[in-house]
């Protein structure tokens, strides 16, 4: 039977050189797990591949984005990789299961079945491998293999990585860095919303982003992330106090910093749902709906106040031309996030000759695009059952609005996954990934079954059934967000393995 | 190598010939019914009247080398132990087949409309009569029997229709409706029939390997009948038939 050991940085190093170069190796593993787990919630672009040839020649093609946890991502494969060879380990390795590999399959048979991919190989192929190379650099070649490996990333490598490092399975031992991980998390969940508060306070025209690329992302990581140390908070907040105060302060500053609507009613969403799985006494449940349904009605008629704000009105009817002059953005943003008629985008920007048409503001854009995505499977298309390409909704959303009005464009990261996956990987890959993400979400509901005394599956379903709902509103399996998301999988993995590891071969094959 | 962690293939358990089990020869007749509708597709699928494009023909090359990788070699007793593995390497070929077939006729048939788009009519090609009418007869065989993927498949589709069906109805309460109108349903109606067509043919697919002997049976002639659909639309591609 395999002992259980934690891992303990200051432990002094066993006198055997073999076991002295397997403790570096497990101490330099829990220092890129605590890394990674850091700098998974930012996104923080170190530099870019491929030019900016919106700059030069008015054009947008794809670049390529590498940020801090791209690095470290990349940094902690290559050394996991050599350790476990050292270690002789490969056959204890976990790897992920077959949905996963069948997104990856999905993505690459939407790419190869793309009109718009293969149109490019189509002249290129007869003119030897250079000339393919070239055309598979082309804007939606580069979309396409850019995605793929993307997803690779998040729903191969991450997991595989998360899931080894956390259940680290050795000859003879188990290396547990559970508790490592669900400490770490919360911690930089919390310097998020500080950071996020501080941009409250600081920025006048900005709401915050925390190190994100957009608010919309913030809010969505935050919407996927808190439901799991809510979820910890309830279960254990009189045995650990810290986790109350780190779970309180961060759900407070997080209601404080988010700029989305959908966002805070996601969370709500999650939190109501852990809580009610997690098999509290009635009095606590009741207190806890109770508590979620006084929250989201504060939370409307404070939306509803900003919006009856005067400066907030008038951007719908007139143009804006200083935005400077606008007081309070968060609360605005907040507002208009809400709306589903009208919009607010009467701001300055490139002249378009349909902003003059009073049709075009009677809906929300967002909801707008939603219909004009549902043009994929129109008969000339061709793409209801693979897509039009991975990453290559943006290149195509346009010819399917027809009549439908096209002014200005949406906010960034407001887009609905499921539509995009849709019409980027058809519904073979929105089944692959749907298929991912219930066959992690069954595997939460086993560990709920499985260690009833344990929280972390009830954790990863809230955060799960929190993350299906935002992504309507925000399609969040981008840079920045995909790896707390790989994060999160891994976790219904570990909780399903159980605490100790115990009935680890039991468990598997149920 | 330890195999991944996995949810051990309910349907292994149907393999065993010397079992005699009622429910098993059942789930046998409903596997046959669904073998020969996918058959009877992939033969639509040879008709010059598909019009393949370049991105098919390089797509079912790719598809089957994968599957001649799949379920040629060792690897097909690694897919045996993972569930759903085999329903989705079938499914995955058949949209592809399906996407072809679905092309090869009638070039009048019959059709009927929606109630919300009078003026788009839904055709019923000769591949969704067979495919609609094999999800049907084998719905005895599926309905309690449904895979993760399977699931998964439906999932996607129930969220299609619930999204394509509330921005429609938001939509149509802000802007006049019509084919010539701002909001054209055309999309909408297309979207409904499609996902109901490929649906269908997820289920005919999880019925084919939910039961052994078809399972071995097809996925072991798929590489060589997508080799076949390759060459056929790459090198006898026949003269385009009129639509009409």
């Amino acid at each position: 039977m395999a002992t259980t050991i934690e891992p303990n940085l200051t432990t002094p190093t066993p006198s055997q050189p073999r076991r002295k170069l397997e403790w570096n190796a497990a101490t330099f593993d829990s220092l890129l797990l605590i890394a990674l787990i850091l700098t998974m919630c930012s996104q923080m672009n170190m530099r870019s591949i491929g030019k900016d040839t919106y700059l030069e020649g008015g054009y947008v093609t794809k670049q390529l984005f590498i940020a801090l946890s791209d690095v470290i991502l990349c940094l902690t494969f290559v050394w996991f990789v050599i350790r476990t060879t050292m270690l002789k380990a490969w056959q204890r390795v976990w790897w992920p299961p077959v949905p996963c590999w069948a997104l990856i399959v999905a993505m690459l048979i939407a790419m190869l079945h793309s009109p718009h991919v293969t149109e490019a190989l189509k002249g290129a192929h007869h003119a030897g491998p250079k000339a393919l190379l070239k055309a598979m650099g082309g804007q939606e070649g580069k979309e396409a293999i850019a995605h793929i490996v993307q997803f690779v990333l998040y729903f191969i490598v991450a997991i595989t990585l998360f899931v080894n490092l956390i259940h680290d399975r050795r000859e003879g031992e188990i290396i547990v860095r559970r508790r490592l991980a669900l400490h770490v998390f919360p911690v930089a969940i919390l310097l998020a919303t500080l950071l996020g508060c501080w941009q409250l306070l600081v920025s006048k025209h900005d709401p915050p982003h925390g190190l994100f690329g957009s608010s919309n992302v913030y809010s969505g990581f935050l919407a996927l992330a808190l439901p799991l140390l809510i979820t910890h908070m309830i279960k254990e907040w009189r045995a650990v106090p810290q986790v109350f105060f780190t779970g309180a302060l961060s759900l407070l500053l997080a209601l404080a910093t988010l700029s989305s609507p959908w966002a805070v009613l996601a969370l709500l969403i999650g939190i109501a749902v852990g809580g009610l799985l997690l098999r509290q006494p009635a009095r606590t449940n009741i207190l806890l709906v109770a508590s979620v349904v006084v929250s989201a009605v504060v939370w409307a008629g404070a939306v509803k106040l900003a919006g009856d704000d005067p400066a907030f009105k008038a951007l719908g009817a007139n143009a804006v031309k200083d935005p400077t002059h606008i007081h309070h953005p968060t609360k605005l943003v907040r507002a208009d996030s809400l709306r589903l008629v009208g919009d607010s985008s009467h701001s300055p920007g490139d002249e378009n000759e349909n902003e003059k048409d009073a049709t075009a503001f009677k809906i929300k854009k967002q909801f707008i695009e939603w219909y004009a995505a549902l043009g994929f499977a129109m008969p000339r298309e061709r793409a209801v059952a693979t897509g039009v390409g991975p990453g290559n909704y943006q290149l195509n959303i346009g010819t399917y609005y027809g009549s439908l009005p096209n002014v200005k464009k949406i906010l960034p990261d407001s887009n609905n996954l499921y539509l995009v996956q849709a019409v980027s990987l058809g519904l073979l890959g929105l089944g692959a990934l749907l298929w991912v993400l219930g066959h992690f979400a069954h595997r939460a509901w086993l560990a709920r079954r499985w260690h009833s005394s344990d929280w972390l599956g009830t954790g990863v379903l809230a955060s799960l059934v929190s993350f299906g709902f935002v992504n309507i509103f925000h399609a969040l399996i981008v840079r920045g967000v995909g790896l707390v998301l790989a994060f999160i999988l891994a976790l219904a993995v570990i909780a399903a393995q159980g605490e100790n590891n115990k009935d680890l071969a039991t468990h598997e094959h149920q | 190598m330890n195999a991944p962690a996995a949810t051990p293939n309910p349907s292994l358990a149907t393999s065993n010939p010397s079992i005699t089990n009622p429910a098993a020869a059942r789930a046998g007749i409903g596997a046959i019914i669904a073998t020969v509708a996918l058959a009877l597709i992939a033969l639509l699928s040879f008709s010059g009247a598909t019009q393949p494009t370049p991105a098919d023909k390089v797509t079912l090359l790719a598809l089957a080398v994968l599957a001649m990788l799949c379920f040629w070699t060792p690897l097909y007793a690694w897919c045996e132990a993972q569930e759903g593995a085999f329903a989705f390497g079938l499914t995955a070929a058949m949209f592809i087949i399906y996407g072809l077939a679905r092309h090869a006729g009638p070039a009048s048939g019959p059709e009927f409309h929606l109630p919300f788009d009078p003026d788009d009519a839904i055709t019923l090609s000769y591949a969704s009569i067979i495919v609609m009418a094999g999800a049907l007869i084998t719905a005895p065989f599926w309905w309690r029997n449904l895979g993760g993927w399977a699931r998964a498949v439906w999932s996607a589709i129930a969220t299609l229709a619930v999204l394509a069906f509330g921005v429609f109805t938001l939509l149509k309460g802000h802007y006049p409706v019509g084919a010539t109108e701002i909001v054209d349903p055309a999309p909408l109606v297309y979207l409904v029939a499609q996902l109901v067509e490929y649906g269908a043919l997820a289920l005919l697919c999880s019925v084919v390997c939910a039961h052994a002997s078809t399972r071995r049976l097809v996925l072991r002639a798929l590489p060589i009948a997508l080799l076949l659909l390759w060459a056929r639309h790459e090198f006898a591609a026949a003269p385009v038939a009129d639509a009409k």
